[in-house]
């Protein structure tokens, strides 16, 4: 009887172990290099709950006890199964042997319909490295555009525009601190080094309460924190740059380093311009930029680090045109004119990250982020009367200081909560203009705009839940208090945000997302060349935040070998800005705002659906998008609503990429669009007493250029060198493979429309080296 | 053979690469049915209404000529009609000589033509009288050689605190009667009737201006016996329309800008500006001592 009694007693004593919950958590790392693994899956096989690692490379899983086996995936690392007998709370390392991907993804390995976020694409920088490339240099805004609702600004410039949104309106972070311009050379390459990526996620819509700031998008980039082990590096050397990476421990394995720097090749520009110059003039375009990325990392334990984090990058322009106007008594006269234009970024990031149990932690920091630009114009007329000289020097900057913290309470299985908060501290000179005049011997110097300094500040505070509403059922629930304190006024921008998933079927899922963003900043541009004036303003009495607000709900799943995805969207914007450009009264530097129509709405609208095709050796991706996006302002048209210039009607982009053997990959890319709208005149106005003639226009973008189409193709090759540890590749990329003469922009000079094309056809090598 | 051909392979390659950045090339884009408006451009005055009237025309014919037909202008006075204007020439119109506009009366004026759209203007009222206080002239500079003179001239009036005022400065000069273009680029006197200035500066205050000006011998012209002051002191309008028209101008002078600046009108159905103004005129006779 009592051997009867102890037996039932420990059957039910070990089922009653067996029927409690306990976690499973820890950090997910690379073998070789002991980097934490972002956005890894983890999935229980027997209960399919999964979970993924969080950008500090942790996760937790919350599982009935027993004899589990989890399968651990990464599209860079070979998966792996483990099995584990869970009766408690356990903390497990789990590291990942990477490999030679033979899949390759735009979107995450996790299957989109099981993420609760609708609009979130994870972007590996392994995926973009096979992508083509303008002129071979991987580039995380250019890969961004093959993504449904976003858009490229004139091919070739890696500017953006997500549902409608302009340039301005996407949040860029770099471990944790904001970017305000990304664009060099013109906008051509973007400020991103592609080889310390270690992970980007995008969101277009339902975006977390942790984010704010902006009201398109957000780019949420993190770097490499360097490999722990061993000291190794990368150069490569194609058309536009050389670059040149290294990273390694410093000392011993608990602190890490990477650095990274490129510098630009600008001799083919300048040959490309003298070859076009007018034999009349003398006319020199010189662009170049330089830019270094650096970070430090401690790690005092597995679940605590410091790091640092910086970049800086610098561009220079230089236009030089020497024009001979014949001689008079002489007296050779000239006119000279030089432009020189400085662009410089600088990031600051020192964060500090500690993990105290598995269900608390928390990110802390500071952040200096820094933006400005310079443009010197010399004009210098020598005539027999007089040497005339002109110099003016207009510059604008952007500073930002913030202190962030970031906290993550996981304590029950379905919740898992997220808060903080941020403060934010601007200094914003619009412009700055300072004249130098030399005439008849005389000297003048006035400067303009120098008591026109804005310095608001921005308190933050924000909560978030990610709740497991039932098995098949999953919300994303927050709400975000901006607080913008100006000199003359203060804004309180609530913001709230939700997310929803319903799995409806096995491998189907019906998700909905609504959020309210704002944005403070504005940005007024006189162009879209990605030069001259940038300028940015700060809200006021005068030019309000930003507000949109975004709804969408959609369909995605997955049947076999594909994965699709429909949905659709709308989206109100208010308390637009537009620049009506004209030249700059020094006199009316500080108030400028007579160049600024305001208050002004928008509206964008559209469907986009993805299908994507894995095969063993073959990943296709079909993207699609039918959108509009329109603008209103009382002063512009009669208040009547009119394409903005980021509307484009159809957006198709297939991505193809094929695996070969001896570690061959080829990439296509094939974009197709509809024009983009521009302005034409509807009549003329002929000579009169009051004017010479002008033209009239029947609105603003009442035309269309022509249809856009163009394919690219990346050929990547790679072999082991002679020399241990030395692996080579060669890249190939051909921008425009047939050479289409797609209009980038066109103008009406009169009598003919033009059109002007900047690049049809370019091919370019690339060769690098990792050792 | 496979050296030939990477050989090709590489030629066409910079070959292709060379001619891929082209300079603006020409697109058949068809264009819409051009708009075909009435396009009026006048003022009134103390002294009198003067309109001309044009059409436009297509924009990429702009040399075409108007086709206007049947074209009549009324002027109203507080949304009452009182009479047509006198067509003086093909385009212009004029009211009659007995006409003197009255002091807070709201004048519009509305245009007829064969096959368009009637066109209505803008209500304007004469602005406050201001004029010129008497100016000085002397010569600072001389070179009798050339009969070249260098004058410095100086002259201001007192502007009206209590409205928001605009004023355009012209300078003739003359001759023995005759007007002479002055072909002076550096001089602000000029014809152009571009800079027009508000009072935000000086309002209330008196404006004072000097200004250096040349007088070189030229053509059959041995000196200007006389210069004309005129001071304008227009509506808003046609502030808003010479302002707009500098910047429609600067935005056409380069294709870097993303979009024109289209010209100010006051014309309902129509392009242009009718304003009023109030003409106040001096004469200067630059050697009198």
């Amino acid at each position: 009887m009592k051997v009867i009694f102890a037996f039932v007693s420990i059957i039910f004593l070990v089922s009653n172990a067996y029927s409690q919950k306990s976690s499973i958590s820890g950090f997910i790392s690379s073998d070789s290099s002991s980097e934490k693994i972002i956005g890894s899956y983890i999935v229980d096989l027997q209960s399919k709950a999964w979970t993924m690692t969080d950008e500090h490379g942790f996760f937790k899983l919350t599982l009935t006890n027993g004899i589990k086996r989890l399968l651990v995936t990464h599209a860079c690392f070979q998966k792996d199964t483990i099995k584990i007998e869970l009766l408690k709370d356990t903390v497990v390392t789990i590291k990942l042997k990477p490999f030679q991907i033979d899949e390759i993804v735009v979107s995450s390995e996790i299957p989109i319909y099981k993420q609760t976020m609708m609009g979130k694409t994870i972007l590996l920088p392994s995926v973009m490295s096979k992508m083509p490339s303008f002129m071979g240099e991987t580039d995380v805004m250019k890969s961004l555009t093959v993504i449904p609702g976003v858009s490229g600004d004139r091919k070739g410039v890696s500017n953006i525009y997500v549902r409608g949104g302009n340039r301005h309106n996407n949040l860029i972070l770099i471990d944790d601190a904001p970017i305000y311009s990304s664009n060099h050379m013109f906008g051509f390459v973007s400020i991103f080094n592609n080889d310390i990526i270690k992970n980007v996620d995008f969101y277009k819509s339902s975006f977390p309460a942790r984010y704010g700031g902006r009201t398109s998008s957000v780019i949420d980039i993190r770097t490499k924190e360097g490999d722990k082990k061993d000291k190794k590096g990368q150069f490569e050397l194609n058309p536009i740059n050389a670059k040149f990476v290294i990273e390694g421990p410093l000392g011993n394995e608990k602190t890490s380093y990477i650095f990274a720097a490129r510098l630009c090749n600008s001799a083919i520009l300048s040959l490309l311009t003298r070859m076009n110059q007018d034999p009349m003039t003398h006319t020199t375009i010189d662009a170049t930029y330089l830019d270094c990325n650096a970070k430090l990392t401690h790690y005092y334990s597995n679940e605590n680090k410091t790091y640092l984090n910086f970049y800086s990058g610098t561009d220079f322009y230089h236009y030089n045109d020497i024009a001979n106007s014949g001689s008079s008594n002489n007296i050779e006269e000239e006119n000279k004119s030089k432009i020189n234009y400085i662009q410089n970024n600088r990031i600051v990031t020192l964060g500090h990250q500690v993990r105290l149990n598995s269900a608390f932690s928390t990110n802390f920091g500071i952040t200096f982020s820094q933006y400005g630009s310079k443009v010197t114009a010399i004009d210098k007329s020598i005539t027999e009367q007089d040497t005339i000289l002109a110099k003016t020097i207009t510059q604008g900057s952007i500073k930002d200081i913030s202190i962030f913290i970031n906290s993550e309470y996981v304590k029950v299985s379905q919740h898992q909560f997220r808060y903080g908060f941020r403060y934010n501290r601007f200094k914003v000179i619009p412009i700055l203009m300072n004249i130098h005049n030399t005439q008849n011997q005389q000297v003048s110097d006035t400067i303009f705009g120098r008591n026109d300094t804005r310095n608001p500040l921005e308190y933050s505070i924000y909560g978030e839940d990610e709740i497991a509403l039932r098995t098949n059922i999953s919300a994303n629930i927050g709400m975000r208090f901006c607080l913008l304190k100006t000199n003359a006024k203060s804004f309180l921008l609530p913001e709230p945000r939700l997310s929803f998933r319903w799995l409806v079927g096995e491998k189907t899922a019906i998700k909905a997302g609504y959020s309210i963003m704002n944005q403070q900043l504005h940005l007024l541009t006189n162009n879209t060349m990605g030069i001259g004036s940038e300028i940015w303003i700060t809200s006021d009495t005068s030019f309000v935040p930003e507000h949109s607000w975004i709804g969408s709900i959609g369909i995605s799943g997955e049947q076999g070998k594909l994965q699709y995805g429909i949905e659709t969207y709308y989206k109100k914007m208010k308390n637009l800005l537009y620049y009506s450009y004209t030249e700059l009264e020094p006199s009316s530097l500080s108030d400028f705002s007579k160049q600024i129509n305001k208050n002004g709405n928008g509206r964008s609208y559209g469907i986009e659906t993805t299908l994507t095709l894995n095969t063993k050796n073959v990943v296709t991706n079909i993207g699609y998008t039918l959108s509009w996006s329109e603008h209103r302002f009382a002063t512009i048209d009669n208040n009547q609503y009119f394409y903005s210039n980021q509307d484009r009607r159809h957006n198709l982009c297939i991505t193809n990429s094929i695996f070969l053997k001896k570690r061959q990959t080829i990439g296509m890319v094939f974009t197709l669009s509809s024009g983009s709208p521009f302005t034409m005149p509807v009549a003329y106005v002929k000579n009169n007493e009051f004017s010479d003639g002008y033209y009239v226009y029947g609105g603003i973008n009442n035309y269309r250029m022509p249809i856009y189409h163009r394919l690219d193709i990346n050929y990547r090759k790679e072999w082991e060198g002679k020399k241990k540890h030395r692996q080579k590749y060669l890249t190939i990329n051909i921008y425009n493979v047939y050479a289409r003469a797609n209009a980038d922009y066109m103008y009406f000079n009169g009598k003919q429309v033009k059109k002007v094309t900047l690049i049809k056809f370019l091919p370019t090598i690339g060769y690098g080296i990792h050792f | 053979m496979g050296f030939i051909f990477r050989n090709w392979i590489i030629i066409l390659f910079i070959y292709l690469f060379t001619i891929s950045c082209n300079k603006s090339s020409d697109v058949t884009l068809k264009l819409k049915t051009p708009e075909k408006k009435l396009v009026i451009h006048g003022f009134i005055s103390q002294e009198k209404v003067h309109i001309e009237i044009r059409s436009t025309v297509n924009p990429v014919k702009t040399s075409s000529n108007d086709e206007l037909n049947g074209v009549t202008v009324f002027l109203y006075a507080n949304d009452s009609l009182l009479f047509q204007l006198v067509q003086k020439s093909i385009y212009i119109f004029e009211s009659p000589k007995t006409f003197k506009p009255i002091n807070g009366v709201k004048y519009k004026i509305k245009a007829t033509a064969t096959n368009y759209s009637n066109v209505e203007s803008e209500e304007q009222m004469l602005p406050l009288y201001i004029a010129f206080n008497k100016p000085s002239i002397k010569i600072i500079d001389s070179n009798l050689t050339y009969k070249s003179y260098k004058f410095l001239l100086s002259y201001s009036f007192l502007d009206d605190k209590k409205d928001e005022a605009f004023y355009v400065v012209m300078k003739y000069n003359y001759w023995n009667g005759l007007k002479i273009e002055d072909t002076s680029s550096i001089s602000r006197f000029n014809i152009n009737p571009y800079i027009c200035f508000n009072d935000i500066p000086f309002n209330g205050l008196m404006y004072k201006a000097s200004e250096e000006f040349s007088i070189d011998s030229m053509y059959q012209y041995n000196f200007i016996d006389s210069i004309q002051l005129k001071l304008f002191s227009v509506s808003k309008a046609y502030y808003l329309f010479s302002k707009s028209l500098l910047d429609y101008e600067i935005s056409q002078s380069s294709a870097m800008y993303e979009q024109p600046i289209p010209v100010y009108s006051n014309i309902k159905n129509g392009y242009g500006i009718f304003f009023s103004c109030w003409i106040d005129s001096t004469y200067i006779n630059p050697f009198k001592k």
